[in-house]
């Protein structure tokens, strides 16, 4: 990196230390350079830490290991050490131990300490009285003299002496290991130390600094554009969501108006009206999600009753005949009330055309269904359908077979395949499968021309093409997802994360 | 779906020719049926609910022949010269279990006997016909018994089951001895599945004939004396009881299919039953009416009279050509065929869904979204542009999640879920967001996230015992997450929403103590900001702070004037 370069990138105490360390080209401790660049020990030790990384400073370390006085240690070398207290004591003549505890002004603890040493120096006898023998002991001279280089700082001596380690035993000195680093100025530091100028640098540039004009004075750090950065994430539509979101553009570009309904249906919406036998298998607790302790209400008479007439197999309407034989047995309005999460958003279709929509029409809906399916890549309890019905005269099988071609093609899932199909609401009735990658065809587009027995309860006189795809294995084909489950996985990192 | 067990050389058999695999998987795609999996001699099929005929080797054989060489296998039945009316009364007091019985007796043709095939056959018919129409026999179940040795007049009652003495139908083929029928009831394998059905405190539904012969338990089982049939018989009684009239006719009316496609003939058995007008005769052929202009009009091309004609044919129905309309004779193991609309469905077969080119739609119409749609899509777009990300989950949460936002009376309960930990409609996007939080606690901080979606509030006054609110919900989880990041969010959307909002302390569940909110629209709580609780990130392992937004937008959408 060029020396102007790295000049610029130095901060005022960067430059400030530098040039202490240059001044004396020598060694220098932190605490020589805080002394006399007036900066604080922790702005020295950044600064210093910081120029060692830009190459301009070098530091040595040297491990020491640190002793000194503690507060008896102190003690001992005001009063003497109990030991020298207990010999001057008895220098004149013995004494019994209770007069030496009593002269000397000794707990039992020292007393017993200052014993022992003298014994172990053979420096006193006991004979019921203590007697002195020597009165001056090598050893308690050595103690004597450690305690004194200490308390002045002139212990030079090595610190694994076996006499300093007794007086660390009996606590009168502390032992501590301390870093010691010095700094030098590094030969790059030492080539630029003599240009740096005291102009001012910018590191970020702030508001302050806007509002201030201090930028145009000052000089702004360059920085490591090789340095880490935070990780930035950004919001995006869920990709299934956004599919989506096609699909209803290409049936709103279709001519298809949009409706929604509610999760929760009654019986007579989700089947009755839709002339599923009220003891189809399809209607059981082992298919569809009932509610618990709450029920609904019966839809208006007249509804209600062309509904059951039609499952009976009796006119809709005076005026009519039969439209088929139905499904004969007792129509029951008690199940008709009963409360369920909508198994198939056909229910929509039928709020819709009670409101007797004027042909022709068309209208979608894309909403959840609920069915107690066993999970699996295929299969979840909880699926989109896209509902639509289109409405009007000449409205054929044909219009449904086009739509969805239409539908498939646009939304890039490839080739479409019919066979017939089954529901008791429409007939005929067609499937149109779509082929999958990795699982195979897959049954996707089921629809079929709305039974008589629907409509004509309903109000409708027109022929009525109606289907409910399955979006979520649509969009398993057309985004390439190996499993129904991924839809609700929610991982932030692929979806905040996809290319665009 | 429903699905059997079929054996393709008794299919072939039928026919007369043999389908190599694939043959058969491309005619059956034409079809209703699905081969689910072909090995060795095994066929497995999956049929739609609606044809039911097509679970027995017949009726595979049946269709197969009509799509082929445009023929039924299998005739109307015609009535056969009997030579002595059978007839069966019902006692009223069967009323309370299950009052409804149709019979038919089934002769075989010429000096024929039933076969080895056609015995198997119907055993595992009446099987998969018990299992599906007849909802494990509770709604209808079948018995066939050899006629030779019966004497009618047949009589259906009920009896003390102290009086009844009965030889039940060997189930492994090791003989039987006769028991008493508290023995029977209380120890049969069959008894202790079915015994329920068919008896009600101490009596029992009873089949016997005029000589006091015991035919059968209904719907338990048969009698090993009188209810065995074995190769060689040329008269069997078909019979079948249940609760359902067109579920009892219907049962008799499919078993009918493997002896007419060997050429059987059919009488009837006059019923002398409180219920002898419902439901109507296995053997009265059913007459559809259509009109060749209706079938175009719903195919949507032009279905001439001989085409209608040759298709229905090929399928086993008669036509009889009138005009404007037709009608059509339908065999009685075709109940599925209702009006006209299913007449034009097996046209549509019989031509081939290939054969019919798809059309583009003429009708102009105008497409739109909702307004409500739209708007909230802007809203979306607004935590887009926030950085919050967009989620999707699913409705249904777990007891636990949903007790921690709430009582369990503010919720709607699934009553048979398939885990407990989707036994809740939620109310709120929290447990939700939550849990994509939890989900992706390695993902790094700081998350934000959001979704608009369903919630669903009970409300006994509603005609549907609830409410479906559509909710926005966003949570913001990392440093610096707390009421007022939320509040802030809160008063962002408030401003886009255009709406001056009224704030006040609130205490909601999950949420730290005096850290949360309640915002109000012309007086009605449309929204709820919260910092949630430690308690509860720690309970879902989420290891940072977390602060919550949630709108109402159904009732915001409303209070601004829309409906």
């Amino acid at each position: 990196m060029a020396v102007p370069d790295l000049s610029l990138s130095l901060s005022p105490q960067e430059k400030r230390v530098l040039r202490e360390l240059g001044q004396g080209a020598r060694w220098l401790e932190e605490g020589e350079i805080v002394n006399t660049s007036g900066l604080s020990p922790e702005a020295v030790r950044g600064a210093l830490e910081r120029l060692k990384t830009k190459g301009l400073a070098n530091s040595s370390e040297k491990h020491e290991r640190h002793l000194e006085l503690t507060p008896r240690g102190k003690e001992a070398v005001e009063k003497g050490l109990p030991e020298r207290r207990l010999l001057t004591t008895i220098a004149p003549g013995p004494l019994t131990q209770s007069e030496v505890r009593i002269c000397c002004g000794m707990d039992d603890k020292e007393f017993a300490a200052a014993i022992g040493q003298l014994r172990r120096a053979s420096a006193i006898r006991i004979s019921g009285v203590l007697e002195a023998i020597v009165s001056d002991p090598p050893s308690l001279l050595e103690s004597e003299h450690l305690l004194q280089a200490l308390a002045h700082g002139t212990h030079k001596g090595d610190v694994s002496d076996a006499r300093m380690d007794e007086l660390v035993r009996r606590g009168l000195v502390d032992r501590t290991a301390q870093m010691r680093r010095s700094w030098h100025i590094s030969d790059q530091g030492s080539s630029i130390a003599p240009v740096l100028r005291d102009s001012a640098t910018i590191s970020a540039l702030t508001m302050a600094d806007m509002k201030s004009g201090a930028w145009r004075t000052s000089e702004f750090r360059p920085y490591d554009v090789r340095a880490p950065v935070p990780y930035v994430t950004g919001a995006r539509r869920h990709d299934y969501l956004s599919w989506l979101k096609e699909a209803e553009q290409l049936l709103i570009g279709l001519g298809f108006e949009e409706a929604r309904g509610p999760l929760v249906e009654t019986e007579f919406y989700n089947n009755d009206a839709l002339f599923i036998p009220q003891n189809h298998p399809a209607r059981t607790a082992q298919d569809v999600f009932l509610i618990e302790g709450a029920e609904g209400k019966e839809p208006p008479t007249e509804v209600l009753q062309s509904v059951r007439n039609a499952h009976e197999g009796k006119p809709p309407a005076p005026e009519e005949r039969a439209l088929s034989e139905g499904w004969g047995g007792t129509f029951d309005p008690g199940l008709s009330r009963r409360l369920l999460l909508r198994s198939q958003t056909t229910s929509v279709s039928v709020r819709y055309l009670l409101q007797r929509p004027t042909p022709p029409f068309r209208m979608y809906c894309i909403g959840s269904v609920f069915r107690r399916e066993s999970l699996d890549a295929r299969h979840h309890i909880q699926f989109d359908q896209c509902e639509g019905v289109y409405g009007g005269e000449n409205v054929n099988l044909r219009h449904l077979l086009g739509l969805f071609t239409t539908f498939a093609r646009e939304l890039g899932v490839g080739e479409v395949k019919f066979k017939p199909s089954y529901f008791p609401f429409t007939e005929p009735s067609v499937e149109g499968y779509v082929k999958h990658p990795a699982i195979g065809w897959m049954e996707v587009l089921p629809g079929g021309m709305f039974r008589p027995e629907v409509l004509r309860p309903l109000g409708i006189r027109v022929p009525v093409a109606a289907w409910g795809i399955g979006v979520m294995r649509l969009a398993m084909v057309a985004l390439g997802i190996d499993d129904i489950r991924e839809i609700y996985a929610n991982p932030l990192d692929t979806l905040s994360e996809a290319r665009a | 779906m429903p699905q059997a067990n079929l054996s393709m050389s008794s299919v072939s058999r039928l026919m007369g020719t043999a389908l190599s695999p694939a043959e058969l998987e491309e005619i059956l795609f034409r079809t209703k049926v699905e081969p689910v999996e072909v090995k060795d001699d095994e066929l497995r099929v999956e049929v739609t609910h609606d044809r039911l005929d097509l679970l027995c080797e017949s009726g595979i054989a049946n269709l197969l022949h009509g799509l082929q060489r445009g023929k039924s296998l299998a005739p109307l039945p015609e009535p056969s010269p009997v030579r002595t009316p059978v007839e069966v009364r019902v006692d009223p007091a069967t009323d309370p279990l299950r009052s409804h019985l149709r019979m038919v007796v089934a002769h075989a043709p010429g000096t024929s006997t039933l076969d080895v095939d056609l015995l198997s056959e119907l055993i595992r018919f009446q099987e998969v016909l018990h299992t599906s129409l007849g909802f494990d026999r509770r709604e209808g179940s079948l018995g066939i018994y050899p006629m030779k040795d019966l004497e009618p007049p047949f009589v259906y009652t009920m009896e003390r089951i102290a009086d009844i003495r009965f030889t039940p139908l060997p189930l492994d083929g090791t003989p039987s001895r006769e028991v008493g029928g508290k023995e029977f009831f209380e120890g049969h394998p069959m008894a202790l599945k079915y015994g329920g059905l068919g008896r009600q405190g101490e009596s029992a539904l009873t089949l016997r004939d005029h000589a006091g012969h015991l035919l059968s338990l209904p719907p338990t089982l048969n009698s090993a004396r009188h209810g065995q049939v074995e190769p060689g018989e040329s008269e069997i009684l078909i019979e079948s009881t249940g609760r359902n009239p067109r579920t009892v006719r219907d049962m008799v009316g499919y078993l009918l299919l493997p002896f007419a496609a060997r050429g059987w003939t059919f009488s009837t058995v006059a019923l002398h039953s409180p219920h002898e007008a419902e439901g109507g005769s296995p053997l009265e052929l059913r007459r559809v009416e259509y009109s060749p202009a209706a079938l175009e009009a719903l195919l949507g091309r032009p279905v001439p009279t001989e085409v209608a004609t040759k298709a229905l044919a090929s399928f086993g129905m008669k036509v009889h050509s009138g005009t404007p309309r037709s009608t059509a004779l339908v065999p009685p193991w075709r109940p599925d065929i209702l009006g006209e609309v299913d007449l034009a469905e097996e046209i549509m077969i019989h031509e081939g869904l290939s054969s019919f080119s798809a059309e583009e739609n003429s009708h102009a119409t105008r497409g739109r979204r909702l307004p409500f749609s739209r708007y909230c899509d802007r809203l979306t777009e607004v935590l887009l542009g926030m950085g919050y990300q967009e989620v999707h989950t699913p409705v249904l949460i777990s007891e636990r999640a949903a007790l921690e936002f709430g009582l369990p009376e503010s919720y709607l309960r699934i009553s048979n879920p398939v885990s407990e930990d989707l036994g809740f409609v939620r109310t709120t996007l929290l447990p939700s967001l939550l849990g994509v939080l939890a989900a992706n606690a390695d993902f790094g901080y700081p998350q934000h996230i959001q979704e608009i979606a369903e919630v669903v509030v009970p409300d006994k006054a509603s005609e549907i015992g609830s409410n479906t609110f559509l909710h926005l919900g966003a949570v913001y989880a990392g440093e610096g997450a707390g009421f007022a990041t939320g509040m802030a969010l809160a008063e962002r959307l408030l401003r886009v929403i255009g709406m001056p909002g009224i704030k006040e302390p609130c205490e909601l569940p999950g949420a730290i103590r005096g850290r949360s909110a309640r915002i109000r629209l012309v007086g009605e709580p449309v929204a709820v900001v919260g910092e949630i609780h430690p308690e509860v990130l720690a309970a879902h392992k989420i290891p940072a702070p977390v602060c919550w937004v949630e709108f109402d937008l159904s009732l915001i959408w409303r209070l601004s004037g829309h409906t």
